[in-house]
């Protein structure tokens, strides 16, 4: 273990006691490269967080997405802060529900109304259920390898799943018209809905955007087939786009889905969608003992108003160029050819002839361990704390990482 | 988590018994004095087989055993099993398991050396601790192990509907498992539909690398009976590379145990 991380190791060995895995999900140390990176959080604040042995690190993960305007952000902190003074949980939900609904509505393009959880999955599984309830159609498709949240139809991985789970299930390849299309043909009248995230993001993949065909066959099969398009925002929403990810890219779809950035760390998710479906979508019951909380929902409403008056999705994307064209300029100079993809707002950049990804997890733990904390295998997030000067910070220490870099 | 007929699930772990279990009598041939004592010397070959055409046959010359994994047809010996039931039977050690010797029943002295290989190979494979105390034991032993849950890891992709399922979506590449630095180490590779596999490091730069602390941790991670992520993450096993690809395998090892006890 690195001694960087000897406060990690030691309270990793309290959580291997009595948690499974130590450290389970997406934060796993099997995640990154275990050893090399910090396992637990000590606090953060704007761009950054500190671990629990004090090392300081540019966040470029955000939390893996819901830190959207920065850590601790004082306008939404204080709203919280006033919710909270009157309570949180209820036996009913607070007009904070309301307005959030309403604001939605207002922002989204395509909503005519939204319901509320608390992650991704709760929407992403909720929404096949209310386009099974409006088609009268089973099967779901997606895009091989997209993830979708933890539940059996779509969690990565292997533990628990059995074959049923997974029965009405069908899978295409992103951006392949072909394989949709024979999908579409062969499955069309049995299909309920295709969930698509707005570009493609698998671990352990480059990222891929969605070539303008691909969103018209999508668009165009949809529609022919009544197979609802449900688009997978939980992971882009409100980086890419102040109307949803699908305004950036095209899609028209039915249902989308939003979490993470949603409410600036405060935990809430929504799925919104046409007016044409509500109906069904009151038939799906919907519920978790604290779905209902208020502080989620008024963070959320704090942090869309803070999204489109400071134009977030046009300054991540001015800050991510910067990252991204700076970091490929250094790999040049130091003869470490790397590639990027993704949106600038989120992207991925990773040392190119990298099959076995060796030569990145070097790459990511050397950042890291120089306070540019970078995952190998995964696309990264910016936030809005992510300034101009916090961005050239972040090229010094990614320099520093591959001076010292032997691959 | 079982998923199948308990008919598939007889067939599977016959498989296993034949090509992973049988195998290990050329380790025990290779690396055991007392193995190479009880042969003294006899040259035979002796074939297993079922009824529904699973066989495989174990040459023994030159104090030393060849593993065939189809069956050779001139066989000293044969026996029959009826039904997968029963080799499965004769490999645990319990119910009705007598074969039909159809070929080599008068060859008693053979079939009496090779019961006595077999019970050798059975105090290798769950030896007291006495024995593991000794340290070049402890390494025949946990070579004896992990050779036959490599092999198991094979049947279990080729013939097992979950295995095969998980590794079609699994990116090709060559995985290394090794026990600490200078332990035992053998390597699989999965391209093109089929895996195969070999003994030591591979030739080319392997896409993910395994490694155990110790051999105690190896035989754990395998035998599914430690919390594999939690000991990746206090460094007992590390894992380098392509991911993906060592979590599938990872996978199907700890499959190993829901047919056979190496």
């Amino acid at each position: 273990m690195n001694p960087h991380y000897s406060e990690s190791m030691a309270l990793f060995k309290r959580a291997s006691a009595v948690i499974p895995g130590g450290i389970y999900g997406h934060a796993a140390p099997a995640a990154t490269v275990p050893g090399a990176f910090p396992y637990f959080a000590h606090h953060a604040d704007g761009g950054r967080y500190w671990d629990v042995d004090g090392n300081a690190y540019i966040d470029l993960m955000c939390g893996y997405g819901p830190i959207l305007l920065g850590y601790n952000h004082p306008e939404v902190n204080a709203v919280a802060a006033e919710v909270q003074a009157q309570g949180d949980c209820f036996n009913h939900p607070t007009e904070y529900t309301v307005r959030l609904a309403e604001k939605l509505t207002q922002t989204i393009d395509g909503a005519d109304w939204a319901v509320f959880g608390k992650n991704g999955s709760d929407m992403t599984s909720w929404s096949i259920r209310t386009a099974r309830e409006f088609t009268g159609k089973k099967r779901i498709a997606k895009a091989t390898h997209a993830y979708h949240g933890i539940d059996p139809w779509c969690v990565p991985g292997f533990g628990g799943v059995i074959t049923e789970d997974r029965a009405q299930i069908d899978g295409f390849e992103w951006n392949n018209i072909e394989s949709l299309t024979a999908l579409v043909e062969q499955q069309g009248d049995a299909l309920a809905a295709i969930m698509l995230t707005p570009f493609h993001h698998p671990a352990f993949e480059d990222s891929a955007l969605p070539t303008p065909e691909f969103v018209t066959a999508v668009n165009q099969l949809t529609q022919h087939y009544g197979i609802l398009l449900i688009i997978d925002d939980v992971r882009c929403g409100f980086r890419l786009h102040p109307q949803g990810s699908h305004k950036l890219y095209g899609f028209e779809p039915d249902l989308i889905c939003f979490s993470k950035a949603l409410g600036n760390g405060y935990p809430i998710s929504a799925c919104v969608g046409r007016k044409a479906i509500k109906i069904a979508a009151s038939k799906c019951f919907l519920t978790g003992s604290f779905w209902n909380a208020a502080v989620p929902m008024a963070a959320a409403l704090k942090t869309i108003e803070i999204a489109e008056r400071d134009q977030i999705a046009i300054q991540l994307e001015r800050r991510g160029t910067q990252l991204v064209e700076g970091m490929l300029e250094l790999g040049l100079r130091y003869g470490i050819p790397l590639q990027a993809s993704g949106p600038a707002a989120m992207p991925y950049v990773r040392v190119a002839d990298d099959h076995s990804f060796r030569k990145q997890q070097a790459l990511c733990a050397a950042a890291t361990q120089n306070g540019l904390y970078l995952h190998p295998h995964h696309n990264w997030f910016l936030c809005a704390a992510h300034t101009r000067e916090v961005i050239d910070e972040s090229l010094q220490r990614f320099e520093a990482a591959l001076q010292g870099l032997e691959l | 988590m079982r998923e199948i007929t308990q008919s598939l699930h007889r067939k599977i772990k016959a498989r296993l018994f034949l090509n992973a279990v049988l195998p290990a009598f050329e380790d025990l041939l290779h690396y055991s004095e007392c193995g190479q004592s009880i042969l003294s010397g006899r040259d035979f070959s002796l074939r297993f087989q079922t009824s529904s055409g699973l066989k495989s046959t174990l040459q023994f010359n030159n104090q030393a055993c060849q593993f065939i994994k189809t069956g050779l047809p001139s066989s000293d010996i044969v026996l029959h099993f009826l039904t997968e039931e029963q080799l499965n039977n004769e490999f645990e050690n319990k119910g009705f398991r007598i074969p039909l010797p159809i070929k080599g029943a008068s060859r008693f002295k053979d079939i009496k050396v090779f019961k006595a290989l077999s019970a050798e190979l059975e105090t290798s494979l769950r030896p007291d601790d006495t024995r593991l105390a000794d340290p070049t034991f402890h390494d025949f032993h946990v070579a004896l192990q992990l050779g036959i849950a490599l092999r198991a890891v094979i049947e279990l992709t080729l013939h097992e509907p979950r295995s095969k399922r998980i590794m079609a979506e699994t990116p090709e590449g060559i995985a290394y498992f090794c026990v600490g630095a200078e332990g035992y180490g053998a390597w699989l590779e999965w391209r093109n539909g089929s895996i195969t596999a070999g003994k030591g490091p591979p030739e080319q730069q392997p896409d993910v690398s395994v490694t155990f602390a110790d051999a105690d941790t190896a035989l754990k991670a395998v035998g599914n009976r430690i919390d594999v992520m939690a000991a990746i993450g206090l460094g007992d096993i590390q894992v380098t590379g392509l991911i993906p690809l060592a979590d599938a395998l990872g996978y199907i090892f700890e499959r190993i145990p829901l047919y056979i006890q190496p």
